[in-house]
């Protein structure tokens, strides 16, 4: 038993009604009955006796009338009829007087009982003398004697008999008059308490079960309707205040707890979406460097490819040039067989010969110089792609944020749905709330039920007591009768009956009234009744919107799912693009290698020129020597001769080099080309990748919108404007990038729009906030805002407009996202 | 039982009580048929009683509805409302008078007894002229009260000698 349950406060309400109502009425019913006592007594007892003295008096007269006529009667038949009359009266007065002192001697007082025993002995003393000696001298003749007697001592008795009985009829009036002082004084108590406890029932219970019925019932339900009606719209800022500790104040604390649970949900869903915000504008960005990444490994593959094509071109120099030198050798060769063959023509061909020589050591300086310039496109190849390795590792890491950030939003959803989860968890607790109101409502239907039930027996009992009061009255009517019938004696008894009758109208009257004021407590028990029905359709309301709100959730739910996906794609795509771009990197490796390997033959085909030029050089020398002892030299023509062979040899050997770095160049401008394709690739891998970006986009937009159905209250609503300054900055950018002129209009326009809703909406808020607290928060927003407004307004759009769009961006990534940080700091810190 | 000796001698005292009131005020019981009210000399009233049921006696004169049982005595019921050719309304007749008609008891069917008063005699009007016939012999007369007048009944004139003497004949049980 809980005091402050509805269904015990209702019942202890309904027994203190009823020991208020039964208290009365067992006081009223037990006056009553005291009355109608005494009433009886009066009537049973003192009415009788006088009614009975009265007839003794006549009896007695009646006796000595014909006793005197017996007197004065002459005829024996007649004396005797006479006799007879007389005998019979004498036993009448007898048994009445034997039955009237043995019957009621207890219940009478002393004075009483020696009046009626005094009376009996007078009469005792008349009756003997009568029968022994009066009587006897009527019947022997003696007149006079029998006179004489008659009236003297008999008169006397006969007198004292009469005024006995006169005292008797008095001490009764008295006695009766007594009694109805009593019962006068009865009534006027019972009418008095009968009044003061109507009014102790209407002054104190009705109030008191009004107030209570409107405190414990009408306030606390209208409170929740109110709040219920709230909810539908989408206002979970306030809490339901009820203090009350009965079952409404339970569900309310229920419905509260929900309610803070939602509003988390929802907080952190918004939190969430502001991060998943950032996420995807990480994205976006990630994809437009990735596109710039692609664009540039595009741009140095055509430097590559050009390379590639000049060392070809160096490669194809470098043939010919070994080709005329082959020719050369040849024609060196012819010679120094032709100086062999005629020893004397060797002498005046020394000098053409030396010129030759001098000729042969140019051209090989010349292929030193092509080997060198060769090798150095080598390197540019090497740098290029070294270039293109470095930009492929940027694109891979720049893939795997995207693939990270991809995971984090899968992560972010997976939260919602928990907590979206915990929210529908908690929307159920507060059906299983509702559920315990609707059997605690019902419960209260029975007890009411029961009451009503109770006020019914009440008004038979009501009955009971208007019935008590019509036979009182009937009662009072007859004695009034009597009384008025018992001329001059009842005249007392006629006044009191009067009175008592009066007093029974009255409490007619008041019974009346009482069935009235049960009458009445029925009906607002009937009240009570519809006030109950009412709250249990505010009940089923309530179910309702809570079903309805696990809709909202479950839409949530399904919508993060489908985010979910969405992210898991991604990270897929940007995983397909990682290993493509690793392909890329792998096979411009093999180029690297290739070109090592190049650069590496041609600084073996410079060894060998430098070779070569050392023994042109040394044959420049053998040329002079042969100058100086031409003879000498035809022996040694044979050593030339050799020496021309290995150099031929040599030349040849660098050929074959030449025809391989061609081979390998070809091979290379086949990768370039790969490579090229897959650039391309990567190029429309980045393309789907912003298509699903805004994709996402719109998702987000369409998840805004189904959040800002729910209104959280001032510091929620400054979170909404944060998200329109994200908008803003995200247009900013968009139109730093934005070429078209018109477009660029476009953006200018819509963001201008945007801050003035802004301005309006921080206004509206900083003016209807209360909480010293949130206001001082709202303004130190527009504090940052305004800077942030007037920088992007005086630096950032003029910065663009004059083309400086590095300078511009700088800015906005800058010292503006430094402001739009601060921003949410600020909200958050509180939050 | 009171015996037949007991009851004259009672009718003989309320009989001289009445002279000694006749110099003075008479008192009358009002009751009520219907809306009218009407009054009865207390004198020749023994009692009042709520409305019990009512026996009919077979071959019974027409003007007697019923008997009843009071206290062991047989008495007979008149309706008043048939007796004053009165239209049985909706009002319930919930009292019996039990009065005395020159020795002899009857009982009458009422809707109400609601007072009794004391009113001088000097007070008395004459009944109606308009009134004729039987009914204008039995109104003893009238008197002015608050919202009316009403009518005073002769008891004694109200029944027929030969009504009379048909209540002599003993309706023992």
């Amino acid at each position: 038993m809980k005091l402050h349950h509805l269904k015990v406060k209702i019942y202890i309400g309904f027994m203190v009604f009823l020991l208020l109502i039964g208290i009365g009425t067992y006081i009223h019913y037990s006056s009553l009955k005291e009355v109608n006592g005494f009433l009886q007594e009066m009537y049973d007892e003192h009415y009788t006796a006088s009614m009975l003295a009265v007839t003794q008096k006549a009896r007695l007269s009646d006796v000595r009338a014909q006793l005197l006529a017996m007197t004065g009667e002459a005829d024996k038949d007649k004396k005797d009829k006479y006799h007879a009359r007389i005998k019979e009266l004498t036993r009448e007065i007898d048994d009445n007087l034997t039955q009237w002192f043995e019957k009621d001697v207890k219940v009478r007082d002393v004075k009483m009982n020696a009046l009626i025993r005094n009376l009996q002995t007078v009469w005792n003393n008349f009756r003997t003398m009568r029968d022994t000696q009066i009587i006897p001298f009527i019947y022997d003749g003696k007149i006079q004697e029998a006179k004489a007697l008659a009236f003297g001592i008999q008169a006397e008795r006969y007198k004292e008999m009469i005024r006995l009985t006169d005292e008797l009829v008095k001490m009764e009036e008295q006695e009766a008059r007594e009694l109805l002082d009593i019962s006068k004084e009865t009534f006027k108590e019972l009418i008095l308490f009968g009044i003061v406890a109507s009014l102790v029932i209407v002054l104190i219970y009705l109030p008191l079960s009004y107030y209570t019925l409107r405190k414990d019932f009408s306030e606390p339900l209208a409170d929740l309707s109110d709040h219920a009606k709230r909810m539908t719209e989408g206002d979970i800022s306030h809490d339901i205040k009820i203090d009350a500790r009965s079952e409404l104040g339970e569900y309310s604390r229920h419905m509260n707890e929900a309610v803070k649970g939602m509003k988390e949900i929802i907080l952190k869903t918004k939190g969430l979406f502001i991060n998943m915000d950032e996420a995807v504008k990480k994205i976006g960005h990630s994809v437009f460097v990735m596109k710039k990444g692609s664009e540039d490994q595009a741009r140095d593959m055509t430097d590559v490819s050009t390379s590639v094509e000049e060392l070809h071109k160096i490669a194809r120099d470098i043939a010919r040039g070994m080709d005329e030198l082959l020719k050369l050798s040849e024609g060196t060769s012819s010679s120094i067989l032709e100086m062999a063959a005629s020893i004397e023509e060797v002498d005046s061909n020394v000098a053409d010969l030396t010129v030759a020589v001098g000729d042969t050591s140019a051209s090989i300086q010349e292929i030193a110089s092509s080997l060198k310039e060769m090798a150095s496109g080598i390197d540019n190849i090497s740098r290029g792609a070294d270039e293109t390795s470095t930009a492929l590792v940027q694109i891979d890491a720049s893939a795997k944020e995207i693939e990270n950030h991809a995971r984090q939003s899968v992560k972010l959803s997976n939260e919602v749905a928990k907590e979206s989860e915990r929210g529908v968890m908690s929307v159920e607790l507060t059906h299983v709330g509702m559920e315990k109101i609707k059997e605690a409502v019902s419960s209260i239907a029975i007890v009411i039920e029961e009451l009503d039930k109770r006020s019914k027996e009440i008004g038979k009992i009501v009955k009971v007591i208007d019935d008590v009061a019509m036979e009182t009255n009937l009662l009072a009517l007859n004695a009034t009768i009597l009384a008025s019938q018992a001329g001059e004696h009842g005249k007392g008894f006629s006044v009191v009956a009067d009175e008592i009758r009066e007093l029974s109208e009255r409490t007619a009257v008041s019974t009346r009234e009482i069935t009235g004021i049960v009458l009445g407590i029925q009906g607002q028990i009937q009240n009570a009744v519809a006030s109950v029905g009412e709250g249990t359709v505010k009940v089923v309301e309530g179910e309702k919107l809570s079903s309805e709100t696990t809709l909202v959730l479950r839409g949530i739910m399904g919508r993060f799912k489908g985010f979910q996906d969405m992210s898991l794609e991604i990270a897929k795509a940007t995983q397909e693009q990682s290993s493509g771009s690793r392909q890329v990197t792998q096979n411009i490796e093999v180029i690297t290698n290739t070109l090592h390997q190049m650069a590496k033959a041609i600084q073996e085909q410079s060894q060998s020129a430098d070779q070569i030029a050392k023994t042109v050089e040394k044959m420049e020398k053998l040329a002079s020597l042969i100058r100086k002892a031409t003879t000498e030299q035809a022996g040694e023509s044979k050593t030339i001769a050799s020496n021309t062979g290995k150099m031929m040899k040599a030349i040849q050997e660098i050929d074959t080099a030449c025809s391989n770095q061609e081979k390998e160049s070809q091979q290379i401008s086949a990768a370039v080309v790969e490579t090229s394709a897959r650039a391309t690739k990567g190029m429309e891998n980045s393309r789907m990748m912003e298509e699903m970006v805004s994709v996402l986009k719109q998702e987000m937009d369409a998840l805004k919108q189904g959040l800002e159905r729910f209104k959280l209250g001032r510091i929620s609503m400054v979170m909404l404007e944060l998200n329109t300054i994200n908008e803003i900055r995200s247009m900013l950018l968009a139109a730093i990038e934005e070429k078209d002129e018109q477009k660029r209009d476009v953006y200018a326009h819509k963001i201008k729009d945007l801050s003035s809703r802004v301005d309006r909406n921080l206004a509206e808020l900083l003016a209807g906030s209360k909480d010293e607290k949130i206001v001082a928060i709202i303004k130190e927003l527009k504090l940052i805002w305004n800077e942030f407004k007037h920088t992007r307004d005086a630096q950032i759009i003029r910065l663009i407009h004059e083309g400086k769009i590095q300078e511009a961006k700088d800015l906005a990534l800058g010292i503006q996202a430094e402001r739009y940080g601060k921003m949410v700091a600020l909200l958050y810190v509180d939050v | 039982m009171v015996s037949s000796s007991q009851i004259q001698k009672k009718a003989m005292e309320r009989a001289a009580v009445r002279d000694i009131n006749t110099h003075g005020d008479i008192q009358l019981i009002c009751f009520k048929l219907g809306a009218e009210a009407y009054g009865l000399d207390i004198m020749q009233i023994k009692e009042i009683i709520r409305h019990q049921k009512i026996t009919v006696v077979p071959k019974a004169p027409c003007f007697i509805d019923g008997v009843i049982n009071l206290r062991g005595m047989v008495i007979p019921i008149i309706d008043l409302r048939k007796r004053f050719e009165l239209q049985a309304s909706g009002h319930l007749r919930n009292r019996i008078i039990i009065a005395d008609v020159e020795n002899r008891i009857v009982g009458l069917v009422v809707d109400d007894v609601t007072d009794i008063i004391s009113v001088s005699k000097t007070n008395l009007l004459p009944p109606p002229k308009m009134i004729k016939g039987t009914e204008a012999t039995y109104l003893g007369g009238m008197i002015d009260i608050e919202g009316g007048f009403l009518f005073i009944i002769d008891l004694d004139k109200m029944l027929t000698a030969e009504e009379k003497g048909s209540l002599d004949v003993p309706l023992e049980k």
